[in-house]
């Protein structure tokens, strides 16, 4: 029997679809019949989008301007 | 070619073409690069070092790397995973420096890992008894749009174990795939997988537990009733 418990052991191979044969079968089945867990599946889901779409954090001004300085003095290397 | 470009150097522009542009030597694409990277560079040295100080550095000399390196990239649309291999390698090369073991510890010799979900929530059957409560309205366009939001969702991934933070950052922040992520981090796939699992687990729970937060325990909603069993 493929539990609810089960499912929420294995929703993250699901949403990265690895979950294949047999178990993958029996998942599908579940969610099919219980609300609850296609819920469940459909936060997790979200959980990772959202993830996803973080901004990421500007760095600061300093490390910036540092790092750009460097990044000048190599290519003018280069070239030169 | 392209359709309807941004002429900045926004987060719209795939890193491949970011890369072309580094070895031209634009520095709004060195920029680019750097809002884009250095924060979650941060994040995953942090998660592999343990500690703040040591973590800048790291990220000060993967950046130099890159600098460096930059010509001798041979895949550009592979930039991603090139940069945090040089980001785990150096953390590795630092952690040796100050003889210190640091990076993915192996799971525990038969220790059963933590389950995703409470188990008080499941009956001894292994069905919900305390199903989720719906998300109204929240999706993740919602969640990342929502100051609120995101902070907690970025408190709660900081908050994760050291291992579990590291597997997440690479696989659902920056998007990179399962052979990658483990090729950095030097794990194997199936711990890989159990970091991951957890790591997304409590990270559902912590959104669960500021969008399902009022009347969470009335049984508020939906009308899941009290039966878990499927159907």
């Amino acid at each position: 029997m493929f539990t609810c418990k089960d499912v929420t052991e294995t929703a993250g191979d699901r949403l990265d679809g690895t979950l294949r044969g047999l178990t993958g079968l029996r998942f599908r089945l579940h969610l099919a019949m219980c609300r609850n867990c296609r819920r469940y599946v459909a936060h997790l889901r979200q959980t990772v989008a959202a993830l996803r779409a973080l901004p990421p954090e500007v760095p600061p001004v300093a490390v910036e301007d540092r790092l750009l300085a460097v990044f000048r003095q190599a290519h003018a290397r280069r070239e030169g | 070619m392209s359709t309807g470009n941004r002429s900045e150097h926004g987060s719209a522009l795939p890193d491949e073409v970011l890369v072309a542009q580094l070895l031209r030597g634009e520095e709004a694409a060195f920029r680019a690069v750097l809002r884009r990277h250095h924060a979650r560079l941060t994040g995953l040295a942090r998660a592999l070092t343990g500690n703040d100080a040591t973590a800048d550095e790291v990220v000060q000399d993967t950046w130099l790397a890159v600098i460096e390196g930059l010509g001798g990239l041979a895949d550009p649309a592979a930039f991603k995973p090139w940069l945090y291999a040089i980001l785990a390698n150096t953390a590795r090369k630092r952690a040796a420096r100050d003889r210190r073991v640091v990076l993915v510890p192996g799971p525990g010799a038969g220790e059963d890992p933590a389950p995703a979900v409470d188990p008080a929530r499941f009956t001894a059957r292994g069905f919900w008894r305390d199903p989720p409560a719906p998300w109204d309205g929240i999706d993740a366009e919602r969640i990342v749009a929502g100051r609120e939001l995101v902070a907690h969702l970025s408190r709660a991934l900081d908050a994760l174990p050291a291992p579990q933070r590291a597997v997440v950052l690479l696989r659902d922040v920056e998007g990179l795939d399962g052979a990658d992520t483990c090729a950095i981090l030097g794990i194997a796939p199936g711990h890989a997988r159990v970091l991951l699992h957890r790591g997304r687990a409590r990270l559902r729970a912590a959104l669960a537990g500021l969008v399902e937060a009022p009347g969470r325990d009335g049984g508020g909603g939906g009308g899941s009733g009290g039966g878990g069993r499927p159907r």
